[in-house]
């Protein structure tokens, strides 16, 4: 270890309460920090406004990929049962006689449409969600900190991550400090 | 009598028949190669594994195509006098070809003709012969079930000597060394202590023997003993004409039909032939076409009394009343032929009594009789004394014609005896009798129980042998048993009771070295040749040379010249035709002279029981009670398996304060029979009938134990029907399973029918009951068959007899499993095809019955196709609808969905369950794997099945039709269910085809569609019933 | 928005006693998890695990010897196996519905029993699933219904309302699944942050994703959740519809009814209610959360039984009104004779043989919820307790009397049959809760039963509110003092 050095990954400040870390965070964004956050144990209402956060877009991508699902599914069902051509050698489809009715009949393959455009909406909705908020990631620097364990029971922070381009270790720690936080730490990450 | 040796190759003794060309010009060396090379190997020898029951050496004897292919005879009995293909000439070599053979079974003194299908050497199913008087192209139940028999692995497979209480196993040699011994001693007192004894038989080769051995034996005497025999059939005949002729009737000549307790359609002799032509004159295209009426009496309700357009029962005992009350009604309507016999039975003391019986439908019926003189018949049943049958022989010479409504067979076995008499004098001579052969049958089983067989065999210095295809329970106790061969393993020749000759071609080597019955006969008469083949040809030969050639030059094109040719003539076609005998004088006096020394029946009181025995209609005498065919196959009314019931009426049954299944006890003298009750609506009062062939104790590992045993009951005086039996009623209840619990239609439009009257005021009444929706617009564009085939079947109520014989037929066919009592009971039986019946009307004690065979309807559109996940039953261009049982998951949710109920489900593994419990029975016998028919899946476990119309059928015509590059023509394909039906009742073919029969069917008025509202189209559809009551009589008489 | 206060009508006081922290909640529920197992625990394990243990040897007697251990015959194709299925399946409905519904809704309480409802269904859905899957006839080659390109070229029939099924069940297990699971990921955190031990930690971690907590995070996460629960909604209704297709688009009398969609659904939300009212009576008093769940709650849960039961008891009544009206033979004797018995004897003068399932079925489902008409009753727990469970049976009845009385005597009488249960049929059948209350027992145990997260959102001033900060932005130290609870 002795041989590494540390550089520093972000300031860790620690708030009681929720209007503490509304408060603080409100200053963050008025000083105009892009690449920062907040940790609270659970969702706190409002601080979108207080972080001046843009609405999300997931719900964009579930639409999409929902309508995708329907699509999918009139396609193959068509493809399998009311036509005979080899695409992509997947293997032919062919259209068979059942019960005298006609090979693509619509009807009976609403059900089937509906239920794979819930399904691809439901992993659209996960999977977008993961891939917006860029989890899994196991490892994050905040984690060295002890502290930041309660994050999750019930303390609340607010991290400001040493790649913002106004992060500056002086600077930047009189502003958290102006926010009277009850704890602030450097959490610094090791380089080999 | 010597071993089968394989003969050595002999060159150009062989048929001309070759592969190719370099086996035909190859030099007997390279034969011999070739031979080596063909026999051992091969897919034929694959099929047998090393526990095999058939070993692979005799297997390939019977089925040495391959060696007869190469034009050689190694191993092999057949070439030396090979037996002709019916249809398909030497093609029938090409692996996967399966070829027919013209052959004969026996019906007691009667035959039917068959043809059977021989894939690679297996015969794989029966089929009729439709050159044959006897078949007329249909069989009957015991035709389509005999097959199964040759490969019943019960079967006797070596000789055996008695040691103590036991049978040892001794090689074929030890048996023949035995039975010379045996001939030698009796060579001293010219067989005086000798006896044989054989079931009837129609083979006048045996005759000939029988009469070659007299002569050597003068002093042995032959007897002849059948459980089911037409004792009482011969005995009128010899009262009226002076010899045992027997008539043959034209049903199709008749107009009016009268069964004095006869089932001409099913259990009498010639019911197949009876069936076609009694179908004939009721099959109706329009109202105005002639249909002929049938009254039956009788105390049972056969299936002939379902066929009835006025049914009366009564007791059996009263059939003789009622036929003379019929005699004096005729003579007192101007039949004078008949007056002598009238007045006779006048004088009689006791005179005519007709109390009790019902004398509006006497006279109607007589009235009936007169109106259509000359195009009537009367009919005697087989139980009847034989009084009866000569009255009737007398009617019918009054109000019948001669050779058109009916014709005297000829006297074909002038000096057979009674079988009732015969056995009884062998028990009363059994002192004197020192040796005993048997040729088949079961005594020790079936005969009167009076006889005591058991006894006679057990006797000090008695040396019975016994020659049966099972080790019976006469086998038990016989000093020597040697196994017989099957029929479809020996030649012979066989007589039908309308004269014409056939012969009886083996298809197979005897699986297990069989005995043959006429080889035996001719070893000990000491002929010279001991071959069952030259046995028969020398018959054919000598006794009945000229006759022989005037039937051939009669039924046969002349360029048959040589004896050779005319053989190979007839055995290509099975027969040998007859014209019909002229006509014999009856002899009134002998009549009268028999009225006189009878006493006139009276009428039974009310306390005593009358029992009657009746054959099983697929277990027969208990012949065939290991079949498993035979044994799940439902009886007709009952619709019960693996079990017989005493049936009786319903009045009867609350008399008696029994429920259905619960036992009773009849009771005659010592004589006890405990089997549990069936109340069969329409039954006669006060009465009882009992079915032969049951409870066997040593019939295999199907058939022992199964049903219950009434032979106890039956002595040599009341075989047909006994009085005077005291009934009670146990406690303790029995299981009897039916495949059909429910027997009413609930007033659905199901088996439609309706009066000839009705009939004419509303021609297509039948499209109004059940109505096709197919007027109503479709929602969506309709499949269009037009083009192409359009396979379809349509099924003749009105010619429908519900003899089952389709039943076993489908499951020869298609490779369908019985499944055992205990899954039958939870309704898992596989039928492909069942025959539904309905009891109509609401009088319990009157019923009329509907029968209608319900199979797979192709639906046009089947709901069972768009519910299956899998696509695994889906339709053809040909509007078939497909099972790919590889597809199937066995989700059952067709069958769910079928409202035919006619898909069968695979529950278990059922060629390794056939069960009482699970897994009762694990392993699947080897011989019973060579009557598959290899152009069927065998199914496994899980998987849903049904009827395919016989698609394997329907390919094999198009693909001969292909070849020959001709158009299919409509009786190309045949089901299988169609082949076999006696009365033709069933059509299938080309719909496409305006010529086919059954678009022709299909535009019949009476034709509709069952369940035809749900709207699936079915394919198959039916012809409604049509009855033809006498107007003047009410209801069924 | 901001927290709401307790709703007074609901006799809600606070959802958590006054003065708890989040710490506290924090402890309560993860300390379940991390505290060494209870002995009742336990014994409920081992007794549910030997259940699932006869259910494992019932299912490899089944799988040796074929369909036909069970006693399912012809014409009754389908029986306890299809009964079981659509039961369960019903079952598996409450669970979503009333945790994506609430959440809709904004039901706070909600937090109270939306997870273990959510895992009720999962599991439902799971035994539910066993069955199609095991009754087949050849259940090795259940695969031929998916549509798997092969080299045969064999597709499956999408016309088949079991195809619709395999389709609808599977996106049903997958989406409540994947909705308990986003659920659960803070939660995870929690315990991944309080672990002692390493492997907790890295179990624990791994589910957890390596969430933070990060608001940025917390925003996609909600609006994500609310789309769950948007969808899985009409999910849940289009199940059990499509369940009913199984029957409703068959020609079978008796299931070839327009009536069927709405009808299963309301039965499903029947016994699903009934089973959560089940579950939920024994956590309550287990846990201790009569303040989370109230009478109140109680009582609402049981009007809407109430209510529901009605529709049902409408459905059937329904049914018979159209088997009379359509003067369809066949359909008037499905339910005058198969199930009144007595409405249409047969020709014999005989009742339907199977009338007392009917009977069954209409006492528990249309009979007994009518006792909520009194107050009594509705808040009297003995009383909602055993009527719940009588529900669920009265239920199995209804799919029971739908699958065989409809079957066993259909069209030609020739052909009808009767049904008679195996042992195997009933072992399969209880081994089902062997498997539910298996990996019910271990949900308890080892995942947060209550939403952690969830609940403290819920806490008095759990939300800041701008505006007041706004306010006095400039007074130094404000944000220390607390700001009023509104």
């Amino acid at each position: 270890m002795a041989n590494q050095t540390k550089t520093p990954a972000l300031y860790l400040a620690e708030y009681e309460t929720p209007n503490a870390i509304a408060l603080a965070a409100m200053k963050v964004r008025d000083a105009g920090y892009q690449n920062w956050d907040c940790h609270t144990p659970y969702a706190l209402h409002g601080m979108d406004e207080a972080m001046g956060l843009k609405p999300t877009r997931i719900g964009i991508i579930s639409f999409i990929f929902g309508m995708f699902g329907v699509g999918l599914a009139v396609f193959m069902m068509q493809y399998t049962n009311a036509f005979d051509f080899n695409l992509l050698n997947v293997g032919a489809g062919y259209p068979l006689v059942i019960g005298g009715k006609p090979p693509g009949a619509f009807p009976s393959m609403v059900p089937i449409m509906f239920e794979l455009g819930i399904l691809l909406c439901g992993f659209a909705t996960l999977f977008g969600m993961l891939r917006l908020i860029k989890l899994p990631m196991h490892n994050h620097p905040i984690f060295e900190s002890d502290r930041f364990e309660a994050a999750s029971d019930d303390k609340f922070f607010i991290s400001i991550e040493a790649g913002d381009q106004k992060f500056d270790l002086e600077r930047t720690k009189a502003l958290l400090e102006a926010t009277n936080p009850t704890h602030l730490e450097l959490i610094e990450e090791e380089v080999p | 009598m010597t071993r089968r040796k394989s003969y050595e190759l002999s060159p150009g003794k062989g048929p001309s028949m070759w592969r190719t060309l370099e086996d035909k010009n190859a030099e007997p060396e390279e034969l011999q190669k070739l031979a080596q090379e063909e026999q051992p190997g091969g897919f034929i020898t694959d099929l047998l594994s090393p526990k095999a029951l058939v070993s692979r050496r005799s297997f390939v004897q019977g089925s040495s195509i391959a060696a007869l292919a190469a034009g050689l005879q190694g191993c092999v009995r057949r070439p030396e006098n090979e037996i002709l293909p019916y249809s398909k000439a030497p093609e029938h070599l090409v692996p996967g070809v399966s070829s027919h053979f013209a052959t004969v079974t026996a019906r007691g003194r009667d035959s039917l003709g068959v043809v059977v299908t021989s894939h690679e050497g297996r015969p794989t199913k029966v089929e009729g012969n439709d050159q044959h008087p006897t078949s007329l192209g249909g069989t009957d139940v015991r035709a389509q079930a005999y097959l199964w028999d040759l490969y019943d692995p019960d079967r006797s497979q070596s000789p055996a000597r008695r040691n103590g209480n036991a049978l040892v196993n001794v090689s074929p040699e030890d048996f023949e060394k035995a039975i010379d011994a045996l001939i030698k001693k009796h060579e001293a007192d010219q067989g005086a202590s000798l006896r044989l004894l054989s079931p009837i038989s129609n083979s006048p080769t045996f005759r000939r023997l029988q009469t070659k051995v007299l002569e050597r034996f003068p002093n042995a005497r032959f007897h002849t003993y059948s459980a089911v025999n037409d004792d009482n059939a011969r005995s009128g005949g010899r009262i009226a004409y002076g010899e045992p002729l027997v008539p043959v009737y034209n049903y199709g000549g008749a107009q009016v039909i009268v069964s004095l307790a006869s089932d001409f359609l099913g259990a009498e002799p010639g019911a197949v032939a009876a069936g076609a032509r009694f179908a004939s004159r009721r099959r109706l295209a329009d109202p105005r076409a002639p249909m002929s009426r049938l009254y039956v009496v009788e105390s049972n309700y056969t299936i002939t009394g379902s066929m009835a357009d006025h049914r009366t029962r009564m007791r059996q005992a009263d059939v003789a009343r009622f036929t003379e009350a019929l005699v004096d009604q005729l003579s007192s309507r101007g039949v004078t032929q008949l007056a002598p016999l009238a007045e006779k039975l006048r004088q009689r003391s006791g005179g005519i009594d007709t109390s009790g019986l019902n004398t509006k439908f006497l006279s109607e019926l007589a009235a009936d009789l007169v109106n259509n003189r000359g195009q009537s018949i009367v009919v005697p049943g087989a139980g009847q004394p034989p009084l009866v049958h000569a009255l009737a022989l007398a009617i019918n010479e009054a109000v019948g014609t001669t050779g058109k409504t009916y014709h005297l067979g000829p006297n074909l076995d002038p000096n057979g005896e009674a079988s009732r008499k015969s056995i009884a004098e062998l028990a009363k001579e059994i002192d004197q009798v020192s040796s005993l052969i048997m040729l088949g049958g079961n005594p020790v089983y079936d005969a009167p129980a009076d006889v005591k067989f058991a006894e006679l065999l057990g006797r000090e210095g008695l040396t019975s042998v016994h020659v049966s295809t099972h080790r019976d329970e006469t086998s038990a106790l016989s000093s020597w048993h040697a196994p017989l061969a099957h029929e479809l393993e020996a030649w012979g020749d066989q007589t039908a009771l309308e004269g014409s000759i056939s012969f009886q071609q083996p298809l197979i080597a005897p699986l297990y070295g069989g005995t043959i019955a006429i080889e035996l006969l001719a070893k000990i008469a000491g002929e010279k040749t001991t071959k069952d083949h030259d046995l028969v040809r020398e018959t054919q030969a000598t006794g009945l040379d000229t006759q022989t050639k005037s039937m051939l030059r009669a039924g046969f094109p002349t360029e048959y010249t040589s004896d050779e040719q005319l053989w190979r003539g007839a055995l290509h076609a099975g027969v040998f035709k007859r014209q019909p005998s002229d006509a014999k004088a009856l002899l009134v006096e002998s009549i009268v002279s028999a009225i006189a020394s009878s006493q006139s029946p009276k009428p039974v009181g009310k306390g005593s029981v009358e029992v009657s025995f009746e054959p099983d209609p697929a277990l027969w005498d208990g012949a065939q009670a290991n079949n498993l065919w035979a044994l799940e196959l439902p009886a007709p009314m009952t619709k019960l398996v693996w079990d017989n019931a005493a049936l009786l009426s319903p009045a009867t049954s609350k008399a008696l304060g029994v429920k259905n299944g619960q036992m009773l006890r009849l009771t005659k003298g010592e004589a006890k029979v405990e089997i549990p009750a069936w109340i069969v609506p329409g039954h006669a009062d006060d009465c009882v009938t009992l079915t032969l062939g049951w409870g066997r104790t040593a019939a295999g590992r199907y058939g022992n134990g199964k049903g219950f045993d009434v032979n106890p009951l039956r002595t040599a005086d009341g075989m047909d029907f006994t009085d005077g039996v005291t009934v009670e009623a146990l406690r303790e209840a029995y299981n009897l399973v039916q495949t059909q619990t429910h027997d009413r239609m609930e007033g659905r439009p199901i088996a439609i029918d309706a009066t000839l009257d009705e009939y004419k005021k509303e021609p297509d009444f039948a499209s109004y009951r059940s109505v096709d929706p197919v007027s109503t617009p479709p929602l969506w564009a309709q499949q269009d068959y037009s083009t192409g085939h359009k396979w379809g079947m349509a099924i003749d109520l009105n010619a429908c007899t519900g003899c089952n014989a389709c039943v076993i037929a489908c499951q020869a066919e298609n490779n369908i499993p019985s499944v055992g009592k205990f899954e039958v009971e939870r309704g898992r039986e596989m039928h492909w095809l069942r025959i539904d019946r309905y009891f109509v009307g609401d009088d319990e004690n009157e019923p009329e019955v509907a029968v209608q065979p319900v199979t797979c309807q192709q639906c046009e559109e089947a709901p069972c196709e768009n519910v299956c996940p899998v696509n695994a039953t889906t339709h053809t261009p040909e509007g078939l609808n497909d099972m790919a049982y590889n597809r199937c998951v066995g989700t059952r949710y067709c069958a769910n969905n079928c409202p035919y109920k006619v898909r069968r489900f695979n529950y278990l593994d059922w060629h390794g369950h056939l069960d009482d419990e699970f897994g009762w029975f694990e392993d699947f016998p080897e011989s019973r794997k060579l009557q598959f028919n290899p152009n069927v899946t065998v199914r496994m476990r899980g998987v849903m099945e049904k009827c395919t119309y016989c698609v394997q059928r329907i390919e094999e015509g198009k693909i001969a039709a292909k070849r020959d590059g001709r158009a299919l023509k409509d009786g190309d394909i045949k089901s299988a269910c169609q082949q076999a039906c006696p009365t033709k009742a069933i059509a299938f073919g080309d719909l496409n085809d305006p010529k086919s029969a059954v678009a022709a069917w299909t535009a019949v008025n009476r034709n509709y569609k069952l369940l035809a509202e749900i709207g699936t189209r079915p394919r198959t559809s039916f012809l409604a019933r049509i009855r033809n009551p006498n107007p003047k009589l009410k209801g069924n008489g | 928005m901001s927290y709401d206060a307790p709703i007074k009508e609901l006799g809600e006081t606070s959802l958590l006693p006054e003065g708890t922290t989040r710490n506290d909640i924090t402890e309560t529920i993860a300390g379940v998890t991390e505290n060494p197992a209870p002995r009742g625990w336990w014994l409920l394990f081992l007794l549910s695990v030997s259940v699932l243990g006869v259910m494992g040897a019932a299912l490899a007697y089944l799988f040796i010897q074929g369909v036909g251990v069970w006693g399912n015959n012809a014409p009754v194709y389908w029986a306890w196996d299809i009964t079981n299925f659509v039961w369960w399946i019903g079952i598996g409905h409450a669970g979503t519905l009333i945790s994506a519904i609430l959440f809709l809704f904004r039901q706070k309480w909600r937090t109270s029993i939306n997870r273990f409802a959510e895992a009720m269904t999962v599991f439902a859905v799971l035994c539910a699933g066993l069955f199609p899957a095991i009754h087949t006839g050849r259940p090795w080659f259940d695969y031929y219904l998916f549509p798997i390109p092969n080299q045969m070229d064999m597709w499956p029939n999408f016309k088949s309302p079991l195809m619709w099924d395999v389709f609808a069940v599977s996106t049903y297990l997958t989406i409540s699944v994947i909705f308990w699971y986003v659920g659960l990921i803070p939660d995870f955190a929690t315990l991944r942050d309080r672990s002692k031990n390493l492997t907790r930690k890295r179990v624990y971690g791994f589910f957890a994703l390596g969430w933070r907590g990060a608001h940025r995070h917390w925003q996609h996460y909600e609006r994500a959740y609310l789309i769950f629960a948007g969808i899985s909604t009409p999910l849940v209704l289009s199940v059990h519809s499509v369940v009913s297709f199984d029957f409703a688009t068959s020609v079978v009398p008796g299931w070839h009814t327009t009536i069927f969609p709405p009808y299963f659904v309301a039965g499903a939300v029947f016994s699903g209610f009934a089973l959560v009212m089940t579950l939920m009576l024994i956590c309550r008093s287990i846990f201790k959360l009569q303040n989370i769940v109230t009478i109140k709650h109680l009582d609402l849960m049981n009007k809407f039984m109430l209510g529901v039961s009605l529709l049902v008891g409408y459905a059937y009544a329904m049914e018979f009104f159209i088997a009379w009206y359509s003067s369809n033979p066949y359909e008037q004797w499905v339910f005058f004779h198969n199930r009144l018995g007595w409405g249409q004897l047969d020709s014999k003068g005989n009742w339907g043989p199977l009338w007392w399932a009917y009977y069954a079925m209409v006492f528990c489902n249309v009979i007994v919820p009518q006792i909520f008409w009194f107050k009594r009753a509705r808040t009297s727990i003995p009383i909602m307790f055993i009527a719940s469970i009588l529900i669920n049976i009265g239920m199995w009845f209804e799919r029971f009397v739908i699958i065989v009385t409809s079957t066993y005597q259909d069209f030609l009488p020739s052909s009808w049959g009767m049904f008679h249960p195996t042992l195997i049929d009933i072992l399969t059948y209880l081994g089902t809760f062997g498997l539910f209350f298996t990996l019910f027992l271990l949900f308890v145990r080892w995942i947060p039963m209550i939403a952690i997260a969830e609940v403290k959102g819920n806490l008095p001033g759990a939300h800041p509110d701008l505006h007041a900060l706004e306010a006095h932005d400039e007074e130094p130290n404000a944000a220390a003092a607390p700001v009023p609870a509104e």
